[in-house]
């Protein structure tokens, strides 16, 4: 009877041995749970180990979190009209190129039509010199007679220097 | 005076002659207006030069124009961004004195008004 005994109570030493005590640990505390507040007057005892907050960061942690919107949308204002600057600037540029772009290519054009009806003209001038031609004539003549009168004139001044 | 036999060389000589004049004054011509060619050739070059470079300079010149813009926006957004933290700032500051003033003998209202914002749980006890 006592060994029954004795057995019995070894038995349940071991198990109380075995069995971890956090599984009996009290689980009121809210702490590790969910996001609480506990109002504490002075020299009231703390429900559970955290940190006390005065009135001045209670209220600066209040106007943060009813402000924290509109600080937000004050930085992307910020961004957005940046980027809009940045956006707007760079069409500009590529609108001022553009523009130059086109002027230097009208530029380029007028030269090469001036350059076109120079040689039109041109060749419409050699044209009507070719189909017209009057003066050959005249100048061979010309070239003619004044080539008989110079060498008239040369035969003329030899034989009077060989007499 | 002049021997006969002198003239077939005569005829040829002012044949020559001839050509010669003719030729002469054909590529006067020809080189007279060669040179007007190359002359109108020319200013046309100059024109054109010169347009590309007034409009490479008014391209210089609006891009300048065009930077010096988006940096005046870039400060202006800058400092409207600043002006408005610094007025967040200013009121964050007069707000947390008065909640002082309001709730610091009153942990319970406190602690309502911080939930209130934060979307915690008032401790109650449990």
């Amino acid at each position: 009877m006592e060994s029954r005994l004795k057995k019995i109570v070894s038995g349940i030493l071991i198990v109380s041995l075995l069995t971890p005590s956090f599984a009996f640990a009290d689980t009121t505390v809210p702490a590790s749970q969910e996001p609480t507040i506990a109002p504490l007057n002075q020299g009231q005892p703390a429900p559970w180990p955290g940190v006390l907050l005065n009135a001045a960061a209670v209220g600066s942690v209040k106007f943060d979190k009813d402000h924290e919107k509109e600080k937000i949308d004050t930085a992307v204002q910020k961004a957005v009209s940046d980027v809009i600057t940045q956006k707007s600037g760079e069409i500009d540029i590529l609108k001022a190129s553009f523009n130059s772009s086109l002027t230097q290519k009208d530029a380029l054009i007028e030269e090469k039509d001036g350059q076109v009806k120079t040689v039109r003209e041109e060749n419409e001038k050699l044209r009507d010199e070719l189909a017209n031609a009057p003066n050959r004539t005249t100048w061979f003549g010309l070239g003619f007679i004044g080539g008989i009168l110079v060498t008239v004139a040369t035969a003329f001044a030899v034989s009077q220097v060989s007499k | 005076m002049l021997s006969k036999s002198l003239f077939p060389y005569l005829i040829s000589l002012a044949a020559v002659a001839g050509v010669v004049v003719y030729a002469s004054n054909f590529l006067c011509k020809v080189s007279h207006d060669y040179s007007e060619q190359n002359r109108i050739m020319s200013q046309l070059a100059d024109e054109r030069a010169k347009k590309i470079a007034a409009a490479l300079e008014e391209e210089r010149r609006q891009h300048a124009q065009i930077l010096s813009r988006m940096q005046l926006e870039y400060d202006r957004n800058r400092e409207e961004y600043e002006r408005r933290i610094r007025e967040l700032e200013e009121k964050k500051k007069k707000d947390v004195a008065s909640f002082v003033d309001a709730h610091s003998n009153d942990p319970i209202r406190m602690a309502e008004a911080l939930s209130k914002s934060t979307g915690f749980r008032v401790y109650d006890g449990k």
